[in-house]
């Protein structure tokens, strides 16, 4: 009866249960409890606020009409942080299409900047609180373009293999290990120069 | 050090490397500084991302976000319930309308192609003057022709560049 049922005190599997019999109330409650966590990951993709927020209700929307797919082989919250990342890949793709390549850009998808960059010989990260480090890993991240910005997230973050950010990226192994190998020296070096602007 | 080997060296940093390409790659770490260094640089890296993304909060409340998603959820569902009540029909719509303006266009072209009660025969010539200069045009069921002078006259006898109608009984 779903009088008799307590929401805040559920579990994920339980309100998943009541929300595929169409309480809405209790998907209500899902969505409370992940929507910081969809709309981070949103976030971290887009980094823009208002497409963060209009791709996570969008994500929300599909997760109610697709609940009945949703057969626990993952997480609820790894199930909806996978439909939030497909959407913004497709927006992304998009925005790609509309938007004119910069050369800076062309070249991080030839790959042959990050071989002439120097090794970062000191460790860029050494030393530092584990709340300032997050802030600089954030900040250098917002300098990257969005196809090293976007492997760095579902590889360190989501810790996907390569072949899984491939599958969802549209794209060959071998392009998604120059991505992340260009997009982590390239991270190396702006957290290097982050230090080096610190230094006395 | 090629590309290919800087990409193993970040697959070994990654976990991705079989035992056999991994043992390999470990050995060259041993023997060159520079692949070693790149190695290193990596690894940091990547540890030092584990668990620190920044967290981050929905800049809305709970209830008018929900709102949100509840008013989209019922709409969809409301069109999703007028779609299926359509009779089956109306799905072939979108075909009828170009499908009947393609039709109008080909019935238009046939009534000016056919020679619809006129009588056999060639109804119409059309030739050029010797010096290219000029086009005619003869259509034999009124008989009218046509005779367009393509550049303005030199000498007055015809006016520039304009058609001119000869009719003959």
């Amino acid at each position: 009866m779903p009088n008799e049922r307590s929401y805040p005190t559920a579990e994920d599997k339980a309100l998943v249960a009541w929300a595929q019999q169409g309480d809405m109330l209790a998907f209500e409650e899902l969505v409370a409890r992940h929507r910081d966590k969809i709309y981070a990951r949103a976030f971290s993709m887009m980094r823009n606020e208002q497409d963060a927020i209009d791709l996570s209700q969008e994500a929300w929307v599909k997760a109610w009409q697709r609940l009945a797919q949703f057969q626990g082989e993952s997480s609820f919250a790894t199930w909806m942080t996978r439909i939030t990342i497909n959407l913004c890949l497709d927006l992304l793709r998009k925005q790609k299409r509309l938007r004119a390549e910069s050369i800076e850009e062309m070249n991080e998808e030839s790959g042959g900047v990050e071989r002439q960059m120097p090794v970062v010989t000191v460790n860029p990260t050494e030393g530092l609180e584990r709340t300032e480090l997050r802030k600089r890993i954030d900040a250098a991240m917002e300098k990257l373009s969005y196809e090293h910005r976007t492997v760095l997230v579902l590889h360190e973050f989501e810790e996907m293999e390569y072949k899984q950010i491939a599958k969802v990226m549209g794209c060959s192994i071998g392009t998604i290990m120059s991505r992340l190998f260009y997009a982590r020296r390239r991270l190396a070096a702006l957290l290097q120069d982050l230090r080096k602007e610190d230094a006395p | 050090m090629n590309r290919d080997m800087q990409f193993k060296i970040q697959a070994l940093a990654d976990g991705e490397l079989s035992a056999a390409e991994a043992r390999e790659v470990s050995a060259l770490l041993a023997h060159d500084p520079a692949a070693a260094a790149l190695h290193a640089e990596l690894r940091q890296l990547r540890e030092a991302m584990i668990g620190l993304e920044e967290p981050r909060s929905l800049p809305e409340s709970r209830e008018f976000f929900w709102s949100k998603i509840r008013r989209e959820i019922e709409r969809s569902e409301r069109a999703s319930v007028a779609a299926s009540a359509e009779p089956w029909w109306t799905a072939w719509r979108m075909w009828f309308r170009p499908a009947g303006v393609l039709a109008g266009v080909a019935l238009v072209a046939l009534l000016f192609l056919l020679p619809i009660g006129r009588g056999s025969g060639p109804n119409a010539m059309v030739a050029a003057f010797a010096d290219g200069g000029a086009i005619t045009f003869r259509d034999e069921s009124t008989g009218t022709t046509f005779v367009w002078f393509t550049y303005p006259a030199e000498n007055g006898v015809a006016e520039a560049a304009a058609p001119t109608t000869l009719t003959t009984p």
